[in-house]
């Protein structure tokens, strides 16, 4: 459906979670690669290109993370917090997916850069509405 | 005084002079001369008979003859006469009528021969005679012959000599003697009167009046009213003054006047007049001194008494009267006891009596009731006076009002007695250090405390030192040093070793004194022991130390607790944070595994495999609102209060809007603004009021649009938010469990049973109420009370 191509990273401990993302975006016509890993450590050392992620070909940088919270090994605010912290990383877009509807995770995910905070599940709709600002952002940036 | 006065003016004299005053006696030898010898025949009887002693003398003076009057005056007969010549009978001294006199009347030098003399008589005695003789003419028959008369005078020299006595005593009296006529014209003053008033002789005298004797204001008395009335009684007196005549100086006189009379009428005045200036000065003097006296007396202090010999009061002070407020008069004699307090009347009487018997002085102390019905202590104190025979004629006395020191002493001795006791009581020693010398005084009760014999006092201050236990010793003697440097007060507690060994705490408290040089020149002070108390303060101190340790030990096992609490709390958060994002993973995966099942494989499941699947979904859907319920519950439970001014206005509005199920035409929702302000916290109020909207909308019978009306109203003083709704209603004896967790009480409504928990929850933390009213058939009415804003 987009006319941009966007290179999604999931991170997501549940495999019921990663079926019902890959499910959602499906159903929604999204078919940018996605790539998944099991936790926030493992985001870290994609994102740096560590061990098996230094092969850029197989695995991406991307633009879009859509970040579960909590995680085994390191969780999505500590996720964040990394990301935040480098500069090259500026216009990766974060989409925290959770579970959580409290007050306090969704303030801190905003604080800490979120873009948007959906909860699960993640259905057709929502990913539809996500996707269609991520390409008004390409279209905003090309014009700068 | 009359025949005085009489004498006086008759002036007699006795002269022998020619043209000498009358005689009352007739001249018979005038009658007989010129007669012829034989005349004188004729007139021999009455020669002899005649009363009067008459004579004839020859010219030596010899008797020729005498008649019976002779011999009766002189006691001798004839014969013996006839043979005695005049002289021989005369008083030694006397006038003798002898041949001198006789030639004289022969040659006619004297016509008539007068004499008063004295004879001497028969019988001794003298008699007074007036003796005239003439010469009877010379006859053959008779010779040169005298004729003599002689007359007894002997009363008239008797009273010539009394006359005399009295001009004598006239004259040398020291009394104004005067006489006056009637028109007050003084004839006589003498010598005593002329002197007093400063005339210089009778002449002067004669030339005033009676009227100038007296000062101007006594003349008009003197003249118009004294002397009317001695002429109208014969005598009268008065004290008057006379006034000098050269000086003007007052003279006070005894002024006797009597009336002088000539053959019964009023001729003049005569007057005796004694001076008593003397003691008329005498008498001011006496007076003023009384007065004098009286002034002081009642000038003084003190009530002044006087009574007679015998003890009766006649004389009280003015003060007298005044302190008592009792007229004088009720307390002469015994009254004034009246005044003197019933239980001092008896022995003061006694004092008195006693005094008045034994004619001793006299001093007593007794209360007297002063005027303002109060008793006042009096020293009384009376002297006797005696006359020159030792009889006491007066009793004088005063009183003294010593009720002030009388109090003052009793003030001194109680405040004394007070101190001693106090002292006594509460073994409090004391000293007085003399801070020149070094010199130490005090008392038995220190040497109590200081462990001592009592009596065994230190008398000077290193004595005192050496009794301090030595660890204070130091202190002390700094202490000691600074008020006799500085003049500080000493304020120490030390110890000191009794011989036994104890030791005992003494708190020792001292004021410094200055001398006039302005340094500090002795302390007092007293001291007490304090080992009670300073063992108490080392228990309490123990005591808190204790208290302390434990209090510590409690803090920490507080903070302990605290701690473990907060980490149960992070713990119980987590927990919940799990449920939520754990307990759901799996019903999530659950209904939407289902969901997927349907959507895909509905066809191939067939009804039955369609309605069980959807079972799974509902069932795995009220179980993820069961767990978000709770999840709410708890939240609302642990959210931070904090408290602020919020509008119902906007926040209801928000709500209403946020919720598809409120909005036309699903319901029908009326809010009647103005809602107010309230005392909350946003979420808190949002979690509460939000509940109750859904479940108005929620509970109502099937095909029936919600109607649900919102307003607030003020409920003592209390804001309470409205919703009413035309639901189904909750029966009142339901009404109680409403407000319980997991409490369902309808069937056939979505809904976990926790909505009006977390609603009572959330409110009660704002410190609100939640209820309802309903009948159980036409709606409820649930309300919300929180409160109000504090302006």
């Amino acid at each position: 459906m987009s006319p941009h191509r966007e290179i999604i990273l999931l991170v997501e401990d549940d495999e019921d979670d990663q079926f019902f993302m890959r499910d959602a975006l499906k159903r929604a016509d999204i078919r940018d690669p996605l790539q998944v890993v099991n936790n926030g450590r493992d985001a870290v050392a994609y994102l740096t290109g560590d061990g098996r992620f230094a092969d850029r070909q197989a695995y991406p940088l991307p633009s879009v993370v859509f970040l579960d919270l909590k995680m085994p090994l390191m969780d999505g605010f500590a996720v964040m917090e990394w990301i935040r912290a480098r500069r090259e990383f500026a216009d990766l877009v974060i989409i925290v997916l959770t579970s959580s509807p409290e007050e306090r995770d969704h303030t801190r995910a905003y604080q800490l850069g979120a873009r948007s905070y959906l909860l699960k599940p993640p259905t057709r709709e929502t990913l539809t509405d996500v996707w269609r600002t991520l390409a008004l952002r390409v279209v905003h940036r090309r014009s700068e | 005084l009359r025949e005085l006065g009489a004498l006086a003016t008759r002036q007699p004299k006795v002269s022998l002079k020619n043209a000498a005053a009358p005689t009352p006696l007739p001249d018979p030898l005038s009658v007989l001369s010129g007669f012829a010898m034989e005349e004188v025949g004729r007139y021999r009887a009455a020669f002899e008979r005649s009363a009067v002693g008459m004579t004839l003398f020859d010219r030596n003076g010899g008797w020729l003859r005498v008649n019976d009057a002779v011999c009766r005056m002189l006691g001798y007969s004839r014969e013996e006469l006839r043979t005695r010549t005049a002289a021989d009978i005369t008083f030694p001294g006397d006038a003798v009528f002898g041949p001198d006199e006789a030639a004289r009347l022969l040659d006619g030098r004297l016509s008539t021969y007068v004499a008063d003399k004295r004879y001497l008589r028969a019988d001794g005695s003298t008699l007074w005679v007036s003796l005239t003789i003439s010469l009877v003419q010379s006859g053959p028959e008779v010779g040169e012959c005298f004729l003599g008369v002689i007359a007894d005078i002997s009363q008239r020299k008797q009273a010539e000599r009394t006359a005399g006595r009295f001009q004598f005593a006239i004259e040398k009296s020291t009394d104004f003697i005067a006489m006056c006529d009637l028109h007050g014209r003084p004839f006589f003053v003498n010598a005593a009167g002329l002197r007093m008033v400063g005339l210089a002789d009778l002449a002067a005298a004669q030339t005033v009046r009676v009227a100038d004797f007296f000062f101007p204001e006594d003349q008009r008395f003197i003249v118009g009213d004294f002397l009317p009335r001695v002429l109208r009684e014969g005598a009268a007196s008065v004290e008057i003054r006379f006034r000098h005549f050269v000086t003007g100086e007052p003279i006070w006189v005894n002024y006797n006047v009597v009336t002088l009379s000539e053959h019964g009428t009023p001729s003049g005045f005569a007057t005796i007049s004694q001076n008593v200036t003397e003691r008329k000065r005498a008498e001011e003097r006496l007076r003023d001194s009384e007065d004098r006296m009286r002034t002081i007396l009642e000038s003084l202090p003190h009530l002044v008494w006087s009574c007679t010999g015998d003890g009766y009061c006649d004389y009280l002070s003015p003060q007298w009267q005044r302190f008592t407020g009792v007229p004088a008069e009720q307390h002469f004699g015994i009254g004034w006891t009246n005044a003197v307090h019933p239980d001092d009347r008896p022995r003061t009487r006694l004092a008195w009596e006693q005094a008045v018997a034994r004619g001793s002085s006299y001093r007593i102390e007794y209360r007297l009731r002063a005027a303002d019905g109060t008793y006042h202590w009096h020293t009384a104190t009376g002297i006797p006076v005696r006359n020159s025979h030792g009889a006491i004629t007066r009793w004088f006395g005063a009183n003294t009002d010593i009720d002030d020191r009388i109090r003052a002493e009793a003030l001194v001795r109680e405040s004394s007695e007070r101190l001693a006791a106090a002292l006594s009581a509460s073994r409090t020693g004391t000293f007085r250090w003399n801070i020149v010398t070094n010199e130490l005084e005090w008392d038995e009760e220190l040497d109590r405390l200081f462990g001592l014999e009592p009596g065994s006092t230190a008398r000077s201050l290193t004595q005192f030192i050496e009794l301090v236990h030595e660890d204070d010793r130091p202190r002390v003697i700094a202490a000691c040093r600074r008020c006799a440097g500085q003049g500080a007060d000493f304020h120490e507690e030390f110890r000191v070793v009794w011989r036994d060994g104890s030791v005992r705490w003494l708190e020792d408290k001292g004021r410094t004194f200055f001398g006039e040089s302005g340094k500090p020149a002795y302390m007092t002070g007293a001291c007490i022991d304090v080992t009670t108390r300073r063992l108490a303060e080392e228990e309490l101190r123990e005591a808190r130390n204790r208290l302390q340790e434990h209090a510590t030990a409690l803090e920490s096992k507080v903070e302990e607790r605290t701690a473990s609490l907060r980490k149960a709390v992070v713990q119980m958060e987590e927990f919940s944070y799990s449920v939520s994002h754990d307990l759901r993973a799996p019903i999530r995966a659950m209904n939407q595994y289902a969901k997927l099942l349907a959507a895909d494989f509905g066809p191939v499941l067939g009804e039955t495999g369609l309605h069980y699947v959807n079972r799974i979904i509902r069932g795995s859907e009220r179980m993820n609102q069961l767990t978000l319920d709770t999840l709410a519950l708890s939240r609302v439970t642990r959210e931070p209060v904090c408290l602020a001014p919020v509008s119902l206005d906007t926040l209801v509005s928000d709500l209403v809007a946020e919720n598809p199920a409120l909005q036309s035409p699903r319901a029908d929702v009326v809010i009647e603004y103005p809602l107010g302000l309230v005392h909350g916290t946003p979420s808190l109020l949002t979690q509460s009021i939000s509940n109750l909207l859904v479940n108005a909308a929620k509970f109502v019978p099937a095909g029936q649009v919600p109607r649900i009306r919102i307003w607030t109203e003020v409920v003592e003083n209390r804001p309470r938010l409205y919703v009413r709704d035309n639901g189904i209603g909750i029966p009142p004896e339901q009404q109680a469990r409403l407000f319980g967790i997991f409490e369902r009480l309808h069937d056939g409504y979505e809904g976990t049973g926790i909505g009006l928990a977390i609603v009572r929850k959330a409110v009660e933390r704002i410190g609100g109420a939640v209820g309802v009213t309903s009948d159980g058939k036409h709606g409820s009415t649930f309300w919300l009370e929180f409160q109000p804003v504090t302006t």
